[in-house]
């Protein structure tokens, strides 16, 4: 890693905006220039696997589509750190913008990126050089696109300079593992959250606001059973976070649920198809087909279409909660003692 | 505090979910009305459409016209999808939302209307499991508001399982004495605190954001007194005319139409103390202890503090534009001011002697709404500067379009010598929050549905307004203006530039 210098890097940012600034015209009342809004309120460190091969390429090109995405709506400093798993240690970093022009608007907003080229075995050198290049005074956010590196004892280092970690446990292998490392981490005072939570965030709500109603809620004590029907020949994370989430919820409005985890059938990786609370009133909350989720509760039903998961959209609501989430935190504890087999059946 | 989010609820997760309302029937008097096609009814969609309603919500809408559940469902149909901004339109979710859509032919003044949409309500009521949950929405001419709310009173309806809930648009009478009445008449109904005015300024996200930036921040407060402040212009321009609405307009006038409420209240927004709490109730007595501070002009005082202005047909570019007085609708001899500016004084310790004005007009240049404060210069000017140099700092809070703020200070020119320029620093909502903002009525009718009563106008704060323009009205009233006197495209009559003029001050050109 000394082959990238902080100090050069720095310069570099700077002449690309003077360069970018004099390519703007001036022609404001007042002067001001009209050219282009420089605009940070963080900075954001992504971990990417630079592998060879098509199908790598696709995620990169996937990550860098997200990343330009959410720069809309959380503008950043955003450091990339391409990951090669072996090669030169010798490395290096260069300099660029993201910009894009507001519909209707005559200024063109742009944020800065730093792409870095790191082998994996030189990870730990990695946040020393980012400590340097963060946007001062601003929350410093990293999402570690590769779950598998966060399980690496060099991605420790990412800790004291990252207000919040990103991961997405929903492609790991061992979900037992990943969910017993966050829960680890949290219980330790890191802040780090899974994208595979963050999907359930509008499923949460379907459940949460059919409890709105006070009739409803009045009878959540009554609730005697949870089924989590899943299909894939694993049951998925998600259906742990969503098992462990509606567990304590439920325990909290003094019910004892039975918690079942229910095979659908069908191979490889599964997800959360649907969830069943009974009680004195049933309720049910069928994913339909794409993002169309059918609330029944008794005889009534509603048919919601909810927002796709894509990466950026999950990425906007975790950028836009820097700070502890207690929900999250209560449930990633349970979810991996689910998932290690405490306490649950599985039909 | 609210009642949104009832603290029982254990699956709520308030850092993560979106705001959720109780279940409820929103009851539309006026329903095939502009405003309910135009503006309600999309904002419903909307709601639904981002999951803020619940799932058995529902609306019954009530007019004259006899029409089935279905035709009304229709007919709505098309205004949403006509009428929606910045949004798309889903078949789905529509289908969804339409099957809470009802409707029910009657007339506000007979009695008969009332005895069945109580039996309607009852069964809404049963079938969605609203929980008797009831916001009533008089979107009807003003002359029927009265009777409206002693409509729903008698026939039992403005008490229920749930909570009952009176939204009134404005206009809040004509004057302090017929908004007093109208008020009196709905206090035979309902509470005051089961009355909510819309006022769909104060929906606005940059209006909220006064709030926010204000309150939210300690850099600001301050300098927000007289002693840093020199002067504050309030500016809502309108560069249409009166568009179909002639009949309209010249019985209310700008004055009456857009300072006595939108704007007074954006200036109490701008010039209130700090509340306590940001619970509505200490926000709106701030608000209001504020309206009750304005300096209530003496008929001699009008003259120099207050311009009424019409405009006259004139050439915009290449297009003829008509004159307000040769517009459908309007009188040939219209007294009608088209366009109102008033200087406004607040007695009290903070803005004694700070001139607050306020301009509004149609056919003025370009469609802007802002508020621009204006610092004093600096105590000494060391850099000897002139021209461009001498301007003092400028904050400006743009409400629409290109919602955000500016501020506005000198910078030295880079080269040789002590040159002073002025630069902008803005913030802009638009490309800050990459998110679609939310439209002032689905703001308004979430918090109606919601108990929230911050945005709303109190009676205290009508009258009040009311106490601030009304000598203006009196004395034009019994004025005879050589109208019209300003052409469209300006920025006004010339008296306006004369009333800034005498105290050193020239109206911002935005």
């Amino acid at each position: 890693m000394s082959a990238i210098l902080p100090q050069k890097v720095l310069h570099d940012l700077a002449g690309l905006w003077a360069t970018m600034g004099g390519h703007a015209d001036s022609g404001t009342e007042t002067g001001a220039s009209a050219g282009v809004l420089r605009a940070c309120t963080m900075t954001l460190v992504v971990l990417l696997d630079d592998l060879p091969g098509a199908e790598a390429a696709a995620v990169q090109q996937r990550a860098g589509e997200a990343i330009a995405m959410v720069m809309r709506e959380h503008p950043s400093r955003t450091i990339v750190i391409h990951l090669r798993p072996s090669g030169d240690a010798a490395l290096e970093a260069h300099v660029s913008a993201q910009c894009w022009m507001p519909f209707g608007k005559s200024q063109q907003i742009c944020c800065e990126q730093i792409d870095i080229t790191a082998t994996e075995a030189a990870l730990s050198d990695v946040p020393g050089v980012v400590l340097p290049l963060a946007a001062p005074d601003l929350p410093l956010v990293v999402w570690c696109r590769p779950a598998r590196l966060f399980r690496l004892p060099a991605f420790a280092g990412f800790f004291p300079l990252a207000g919040k970690v990103i991961l997405d446990s929903a492609g790991f292998p061992d979900t037992g593992a990943i969910l017993g490392d966050l829960a680890t981490a949290i219980a330790s005072g890191k802040r780090v959250c899974d994208l595979a939570w963050t999907r359930l965030t509008r499923r949460r709500e379907l459940i949460a606001q059919i409890f709105e109603n006070p009739v409803y809620l009045s009878q959540i004590a009554t609730v005697t059973d949870v089924r989590i029907r899943c299909t894939g020949s694993a049951i998925p994370v998600s259906a742990y976070y969503f098992a462990a989430w509606l567990k304590q919820c439920l325990e909290s409005g003094g019910a004892e649920p039975r918690l079942q985890f229910v095979s659908e059938g069908g191979e490889g990786r599964g997800e959360l198809a649907v969830v069943e609370i009974s009680g004195r009133n049933h309720v049910e909350v069928e994913l339909v087909e794409g993002a169309v989720f059918e609330a029944r509760v008794d005889t009534l039903a509603n048919r919601t279409a909810l927002p796709v998961f894509t990466d950026d959209a999950l990425l906007r609501e975790e950028l836009g909660l820097i700070g502890h989430d207690p929900v999250y935190e209560k449930t990633v504890g349970l979810a991996a003692k689910l998932a290690s087999g405490w306490e649950m059946e599985f039909h | 505090m609210l009642e949104f989010m009832p603290s029982g609820n254990p699956f709520q997760d308030p850092l993560r979910f979106e705001r959720r309302v109780p279940e409820c029937t929103v009851v539309i008097f006026g329903a095939n009305g502009d405003l309910t096609k135009r503006k309600l009814l999309p904002a419903l969609y909307r709601l639904a459409y981002e999951q803020r309603l619940s799932p058995g919500f529902a609306v019954v809408g009530i007019s004259r016209t006899p029409m089935t559940d279905e035709r009304f469902r229709e007919n709505m149909r098309e205004s949403v999808a006509r009428f929606l901004e910045d949004a798309p339109f889903d078949e789905e979710v529509w289908t969804g939302f339409a099957t809470g859509l009802f409707y029910m032919a009657g007339d506000v003044n007979d009695p008969v209307c009332y005895q069945r949409l109580a039996t309607r309500l009852r069964a809404i009521e049963e079938t969605r499991r609203t929980g008797g949950n009831v916001l009533f929405y008089l979107s009807t001419q003003p002359s029927q508001y009265a009777a409206a709310a002693r409509g729903i009173g008698a026939a039992g309806i403005a008490s229920g399982n749930g909570w009952r809930r009176l939204v009134v648009e404005k206009p809040f009478g004509h004057d302090l004495k017929s908004a007093r009445v109208l008020s009196d008449a709905l206090h035979e109904v309902f509470d005051e605190r089961d009355v909510y005015r819309i006022d769909h300024y104060l929906g606005k996200e940059t209006v909220q954001n006064i709030l926010a930036f204000r309150f939210g921040n300690g850099i600001f407060e301050p300098l927000w007194n007289r002693r840093y402040i020199n002067h504050v212009q309030i500016t809502a321009a309108e560069s249409i005319g009166v568009e179909g609405r002639g009949s309209y307009y010249q019985e209310a006038g700008s004055l009456r139409d857009m300072i006595q409420n939108h704007l007074l209240q954006v200036m109490a927004t701008i010039a209130m103390e700090p509340s306590a709490t940001f619970d509505p109730g200490a926000v709106r007595d701030e608000r209001a202890k504020l309206l009750r501070s304005i300096h209530v002009m003496k008929p001699d005082e009008v003259a120099a503090n207050a311009v009424a202005g019409q405009y006259g047909a004139s050439r915009v570019g290449a297009a003829s534009v008509l004159g307000f007085r040769e517009e459908p609708g309007v009188d040939p001899q219209s007294r009608t001011d088209t366009y109102a500016a008033a200087t406004f004084f607040v007695e009290n310790w903070r803005w004694a002697g700070v001139p607050f004005y306020i301009r509004t007009g149609k056919r003025l240049p370009k469609r802007v709404s802002e508020i621009a404060i204006h610092f004093n210069a600096p105590p000494h000017d060391m850099f000897d500067a002139s021209g461009d140099g001498a301007r003092p700092n400028l904050l400006i809070v743009r409400i629409q379009p290109e919602e955000g703020i500016s501020l506005k200070f000198l910078s030295k020119q880079p080269g040789s010598g002590m040159k002073l320029r002025p630069v902008s620093m803005d913030f802009n909502y638009g490309s800050s929050f990459g998110g679609r903002s939310p439209s002032a009525y689905e703001t308004l009718l979430l918090d109606a549905i919601a108990g929230d009563a911050t945005l709303y106008t109190r009676q205290d704060m009508v009258e009040a307004s009311w106490a601030a323009v009304e000598p203006i009205a009196a004395v034009w009233s019994e004025q005879k203006f050589d109208f019209p006197n300003y052409p469209c495209g300006a920025w006004g009559p010339e008296a306006a530039d004369q009333m800034l003029a005498r105290r050193g001050h020239v109206w911002r050109k935005p």
